[in-house]
């Protein structure tokens, strides 16, 4: 009964953990030097049908940091994109096969730009993207 | 009666995850958020989609003030819109507004680590806050603390920036977005504001230049307040706003897109952008902007 019992609780406080790791916004304090500007919540439940995009003014003389807080526990991937307003490719977190968990980018034209989140292995995804600026 | 008792036992325990498993948004619940009898009746004429990308993508005020600072302006408390104010706001409207107006003019406080300035305004948006039942998402407690502390106020500066967010994303989850997009408005042109003043005393190629790609953001406020324009009190401020679009639809952007590089620096990935982007303004029109900036907000503050 007793071990019944510590196995049933252990199982809540381990999906509890689980649970918070998703909704968890914790890495901004990976941002160092960068100031805090917005969570990106990606809506994991649409990214069968399409990825994360949102939108953001850049503006010159700043550089941007987009942190890629995944914590997907089956080896997902979260992949992020920058275009620019004519969905030109700007920035992008895989490089040669190897994805890297922020991506700098000093502004050198100040518009709107889209930041596309997506995971390439869609098993069971879980993550935000923080975005944090400083002075070029 | 011992199979019954484990039995019950296993019942609970679900529920028992449930409570347990709660979290921030949960949390928030557990502080008895008032009914919300403030669900608008005003029907946006484009999609909620749309409004909330438009609102992501309005800058921090937090910029505008950082710029100012890296510039070397010193910090003008004159600026700011008055912490007496308070007592104008009388309608959720305002109320909502003068939030955005409030923690713009907290965000340059913080940049400039006035927090000793701080108080009175994080107690003004505690205030107005709870006039719209947002007021759970404001840490004033925490925020109090900070600010009488000048070593925080990079904490000052996340957890006031990340409250301000969630105010924002609560209102448009409960379908208020026209709150938030009056939050955000309010936000826009009291940072633009601050700026502008500055570049009346003290003008600046970079400034200007900044001021003139504000055609941007006003373009896309403009969207989002004209979605609610049925509305009386939306159709003023899309009015005066209109008169400011009127001077900037002279200002000529242009960008020239660059295929940029991509670099591996210790560990991290930097972007080596090339593309360009021009504004080009006179000081005639920035005089115009100033103006018409300093004479929108006096009408809306007060």
């Amino acid at each position: 009964m007793k071990t019944k019992l510590f196995l049933g609780f252990s199982l809540i406080i381990l999906s509890c953990y689980v649970k918070a790791q998703c909704v968890s916004d914790n890495c901004n304090s990976k941002l160092g030097t960068f100031t805090y500007l917005k969570t990106i919540y990606i809506d994991n439940t649409k990214l069968q049908d399409k990825p994360n995009m949102v939108t953001y003014l850049f503006s010159k003389g700043s550089t941007y940091m987009v942190l890629c807080c995944d914590q997907a526990i089956k080896g997902s991937r979260l992949i992020v994109n920058v275009y620019d307003k004519d969905k030109n490719l700007i920035a992008t977190n895989k490089l040669k096969k190897k994805v890297y968990p922020s991506i700098q980018y000093p502004c050198s034209a100040t518009g709107i730009y889209y930041i596309e989140s997506f995971y390439e292995d869609s098993k069971d995804p879980c993550g935000v993207n923080i975005l944090g600026f400083t002075k070029s | 009666m011992k199979n019954f008792i484990q039995f019950g036992i296993y019942l609970l325990m679900p529920l028992f995850a449930l409570v347990s498993c709660g979290g921030d948004e949960e949390k928030f619940v557990e502080k008895k958020e008032p009914v919300d009898t403030l669900q608008t009746k005003i029907k946006p004429d484009i999609s909620a989609e749309v409004i909330n990308n438009i609102i992501m993508s309005i800058p921090s005020p937090l910029e505008m003030a950082t710029m100012l600072k890296d510039n070397g302006q010193g910090y003008d408390a004159n600026l700011l819109n008055p912490s007496t104010n308070l007592i104008k706001y009388n309608t959720n409207y305002k109320v909502a507004f003068n939030i955005g107006v409030y923690s713009a003019d907290l965000g340059y406080i913080n940049i400039y680590e006035k927090t000793f300035s701080a108080m009175s305004y994080l107690q003004n948006i505690k205030e107005l806050g709870d006039e719209i039942h947002i007021g759970q998402f404001f840490d004033f407690e925490t925020l109090k603390r900070l600010a009488t502390n000048t070593k925080n106020y990079d904490s000052l500066i996340f957890i006031s920036t990340d409250n301000f967010n969630k105010m924002d994303a609560h209102l448009r989850t409960q379908n208020r977005n026209e709150l938030s997009v009056l939050m955000i408005s309010g936000a826009w042109l009291e940072g633009v504001h601050i700026a502008c003043q500055v570049a009346k005393l003290k003008p600046n190629k970079d400034l200007t230049e900044r001021l003139g790609f504000e055609k941007i953001n006003l373009d896309n406020i403009l969207v989002i307040l004209n979605a609610y324009k049925n509305d009386k009190y939306f159709a003023q401020i899309v009015s005066e706003f209109e008169k400011l679009k009127q001077i900037y639809s002279k200002i000529d952007i242009s960008y020239q897109y660059v295929e940029p590089e991509t670099k591996e620096v210790n560990g991290q990935l930097v972007i080596v952008n090339k593309s360009k982007s021009t504004v080009n303004i006179t000081d005639e029109q920035l005089k115009e902007i100033i103006a018409e900036i300093a004479r929108v907000r006096e009408l809306m503050i007060n």
